[in-house]
């Protein structure tokens, strides 16, 4: 029998499932997936070796036995940043980051200055495409429990998913406490960096007051399984603790306005957990890279409804208010996308065998940064879910709601450990699922493999892997018996009119891989442009007034306006392909004489259609067979087949053509 | 009459000749005209009756790709090639690359790609760029390199339009038309045939489409190694980006392919 699941995302525009337009996800489909996938063999090492680990001891599966993983003298502490990022960039991110790096490097290498570690450049940076594996190799580590003396157990990664990619990242995290920063402003890198900084050295204190947002939309299964299943056993566990504070949002009033009180506004706590749906949008939607993850609250009326999202039903980096107060806060936020998402969809993928595009680029999504980086002081970090969330992280097995990952992690970030030492308990769900799914894949033949079971571990085993630590991994709750009262904490927060002049201005140049999300970027696709790979921004970037005493990229007697108009067409052209890219036409005519034929609005007047072809992106290909006498005609047929054949294979051509000529202009317009 | 013909402006690669609209749209007799849309271009195939003959055409035209497509391809060595000698001049106490004379040992298309580029790092040529305005007596802007700028604001223009409205393309075998197709620029395509034409006619329509296309993807294709090397030589200018030695890449490109055409025997 095939079950539908449930996972917690919603598209913005029908107000349905993620993935109500395309397809509807069951049980035997994930299964099919699942006896599909290929996991390489380094992750069937790591589950592996952490499932033994997990059966003999408790308490280190991060790091080696023996190792306090709440002191960076013992456990070091390193950042990592891309191989091919180049020298001046990283010089500008060190800059902008010296207070935390400072910071860190005095911690690690209290003891053994080896302990802490700047993972930069070409030899030592993370490279494209590279593997966990391959990347440690470098510094003499093979799968196991972290050394700290080989490679530090905290690792902060700079860089955007494309450069390192979530995978790299979820690898690593296996027998390492992982955190990634990668924001648009060297400003917000500063803004972070002294907004740790300020907490640790300077002992910020939040009131030990935590809160559980839970929404439960009418007629939605998924969030009505995570405000009883998820919110009520984790706040019902928290209350165990006497001396904090725990406010339970019920879902009548889990709603946008109330959640601005808990997300910088006078509820603020230092620990919040929101269960919801996240947000997703069509490719091409102007809001897909400021509001993907947002969490649409108790104000959607749920799926029935069937009603176009609007921003007044979900809370996105948009509602965080200028004076928001969220210095210190670290925030669990458990929504599809609510961390990321990556450029491919990979269920989509592996399920049918093509590729779809779920965003122009893998990103991290803007409610986390926009918290981390926040101009009165910024949340300490956000533990985020990439990609989908599903039901079964909840729910196990269709029966059994366990929450112990949840609890445990809460648990441990309430004890003092550091955010990636405290997370590690998904990465161990990670493992431990990653071990039954193997096991259950070869110890059983196709035929007699359970398509529920089997997709409950498949899915669970993504979902417990695509959790992500959004900030530097050894931060931890700024907790403390007695408050630093507000004026205290917006002034400690509040360094942004102290930038270095090094730092201040600074934009979206100083990173090469960076792109452009402010407003003003958005306006210019939100007319349909926007599909054009953004080769139309870099015009914009290069007609900036030139700085003093340097050229201006632009060119002599009007190459750069040819230029900049061909580009334009270029733009065009790819938003309208790719629009039209959903169908592929071809038509045949047949007429006694060609010179009475006229042609207008793609059709031949005066002359017979034989045989049309639609071919429709999912796959739905509409065919009108030319027949005579009865039987078909197979001269017209043959040649009408060509003509398809050559159509699909030029707009394939043409497509690649395009795109590397738009990597071209990218390149000397840079 | 020329094999292959296509209106607007001259073809790059010189496979296509340039023809005028009027002729080429004239198809109809009697009544009013067909005629595609305003501006489209128009590619039409004049093939012999000889089938052999009209499949020697399509062969020659195919093998020619092929020929600019290894000589596109291998650009980016020469020129690697050409930096890495400059470079090693410049490391040796020799003159900078700009200096007419350091040019000596660099005949053929690199030596005029290096002169092309000293215009291109000419205040007058930067300045102008960015928008500042010289108040001195100077050396007015090289003729070359404004002819090599007129050649890829050509290409430019005829890319654009032959990707926004291709394409109307006819095949007509001893001087009558045997089918024309309608292709849009997302791919979707309207084939009209004559009822009368044979399955080895049908074929030759098939190639001239295919040839078209090919020629279309070609000139994106030129566009992709120009941009690509121009941002290679930008080292040897003294000022300047990239986007300033375009003109003078284009022009290097089209010598290599004027080589390939004539080694080719393409008119």
């Amino acid at each position: 029998m095939s079950q539908e699941l449930f996972l917690n995302g919603i598209n913005a525009d029908t107000g349905g499932p993620i993935d109500g337009d395309d397809v509807v996800i069951t049980t035997d489909m994930i299964a099919k997936v699942a006896r599909g996938q290929k996991l390489t063999p380094e992750d069937l090492r790591d589950a592996k070796l952490r499932k033994a680990l997990d059966a003999q001891k408790h308490e280190h599966f991060g790091v080696a036995e023996g190792i306090d993983d709440t002191n960076l003298a013992e456990t070091g502490w390193s950042v990592i940043f891309p191989a091919a990022l180049p020298k001046k960039s990283v010089d500008a991110l060190k800059e902008a980051l010296k207070p935390l790096l400072d910071l860190r490097r005095e911690q690690a290498s209290a003891n053994d200055e080896t302990f802490y570690k700047e993972v930069i450049g070409p030899e030592l940076g993370v490279k494209n495409g590279e593997s966990k594996n391959d990347f440690l190799k470098r510094f003499g580590r093979g799968p196991g429990p972290a050394d700290p003396a080989k490679f530090p157990y905290y690792a902060m990664i700079v860089g955007s998913p494309e450069t390192i990619p979530y995978t790299f990242q979820y690898q690593l995290d296996v027998q390492y406490a992982v955190g990634r920063i990668y924001f648009d402003k060297l400003e917000d890198y500063y803004q972070y960096a002294q907004s740790v900084v300020a907490a640790e050295t300077k002992k910020l204190a939040r009131a030990k007051k935590a809160a559980f947002f839970g929404v439960a939309n009418p007629d939605d299964r998924a969030t009505q399984m995570s405000a009883e299943h998820l919110i009520q056993p984790l706040a019902k566990q928290m209350k165990t603790r006497k001396d904090w504070k725990v406010d339970v949002i019920a879902p009548e009033k889990a709603t946008k306005a109330n959640l601005s009180n808990y997300m910088g506004g006078k509820e603020t706590p230092s620990l919040l957990f929101t269960a919801s749906h996240g947000m997703n949008f069509k490719m091409g939607d102007p809001r897909l890279l400021r509001h993907t993850g947002a969490i649409l609250t108790q104000d959607w009326p749920g799926p029935k409804a069937r009603v176009p999202i609007k921003e007044d039903l979900y809370f996105s980096a948009d509602d965080i208010t200028a004076d928001a107060d969220v210095f210190g806060m670290i925030a669990f936020v458990f929504a599809c996308y609510g961390g990321g998402i990556p450029k491919l969809d990979n269920f989509y993928r592996q399920a049918f065998g093509s590729q779809k595009e779920v965003a122009p680029y893998a990103f991290i999504s803007q409610l986390p940064l926009k918290l981390l980086a926040h101009p009165k002081g910024g949340a300490l970090g956000v533990f985020a879910h990439v990609e989908r969330a599903w039901g079964q992280s909840i729910v196990w097995d269709q029966s059994a709601a366990d929450v112990v990952t949840f609890t445990s992690m809460i648990d441990a970030l309430l004890n003092g450990k550091p955010a990636g030492a405290a997370t590690e308990y998904f990465n161990e769900r990670y493992a431990e699922i990653s071990t039954m799914l193997t096991e259950e894949l070869d110890n059983s033949s196709p035929e007699n493999q359970d398509d529920i079971k089997i997709a409950g571990l498949w899915t669970s085993n993504n979902d417990a892997r695509n959790y992500a630590f959004i900030g530097d991994p050894a931060v931890r709750l700024a907790q403390g018996d007695k408050e630093t009262a507000l004026p205290e904490r917006q002034k400690l927060g509040s360094i942004v009119s102290q930038h270095p002049a090094t730092v201040v201005g600074a934009a979206v140049s100083f990173q090469p891989d960076v792109e452009d999300r402010t407003p003003a970027a958005q306006a210019t696709t939100a007319g349909g442009a926007a599909v054009n790979y953004g080769i139309g921004d870099l015009f914009k970037k290069s007609e900036a007034a030139p700085a003093a005493g340097s050229t201006s990229p632009a060119t002599s007697g009007g190459l750069n306006e040819s230029l900049k108009n061909f580009v334009d067409k270029l733009g065009n052209y790819l938003s309208k392909a790719l629009d039209d890219a959903t169908s592929l036409e071809v038509s045949t005519y047949v007429a006694d004489n060609l010179d009475q034929v006229k042609y207008a609005d793609g059709k031949y007047d005066g002359a017979r259609l034989r045989a049309m072809t639609r071919v429709n992106i999912d796959g739905d290909t509409l065919v009108c067979v030319p027949e005579k006498d009865g039987e078909v005609d197979t001269a017209i047929w043959n040649i009408h087949l060509e003509m398809v054949k050559s159509a699909q294979e030029n707009r394939a051509e043409l497509m690649k053509t395009i795109v590397g000529a738009a990597a071209s202009i990218a390149n000397i317009v840079k | 009459m020329p094999i292959f013909e296509s209106t607007g402006t001259n073809d790059p690669l010189g496979l296509w000749t340039s023809a005028p609209q009027t002729e080429a749209v004239h198809f109809g007799i009697g009544e009013e005209p067909d005629s595609p849309p305003q501006g489209e271009p128009v590619f039409r195939v004049n093939l012999p009756n000889s089938g052999e003959a009209a499949g020697d055409a399509f062969d020659s035209s195919e093998a020619y790709f092929e020929r600019v497509n290894a000589a596109l391809e291998d650009v980016p060595a020469r020129l690697d090639t050409l930096v890495s000698r400059m470079q090693a001049r410049q490391a040796t106490g020799d003159s900078v690359s700009f200096d007419v004379a350091s040019l000596e040992g660099e005949p053929g298309p690199e030596g005029d790609l290096l002169l092309l580029l000293e215009d291109a790092s000419r205040p007058e040529v930067v300045d102008a760029g960015a928008g500042m305005v010289h108040f001195g007596i100077e050396e007015p802007i090289s003729q070359a390199w404004q002819e090599a700028k007129a050649r890829f604001d050509a290409l430019l223009e005829q890319i654009n339009r032959e990707v926004l409205h291709f394409a109307w393309v006819e095949t007509k075998v001893d001087g009558q038309i045997i089918a024309r197709s309608e292709v849009d620029w997302s791919g979707d395509a309207t084939t009209l045939w004559a009822e009368t034409v044979s399955q080895e006619q049908k074929s030759l329509h098939h190639r001239a489409l295919t040839v078209a296309a090919r020629s279309r993807n070609m000139k994106l294709r030129l566009f992709v190694t120009v941009a690509g090397g121009a941002a290679k030589v930008t080292t040897l200018m003294a000022a300047g980006t990239p986007v300033l030695a375009l003109p003078a890449v284009y022009q290097y490109v089209m010598s290599i392919v004027k080589q390939v055409r004539q080694l080719q025997g393409v008119s």
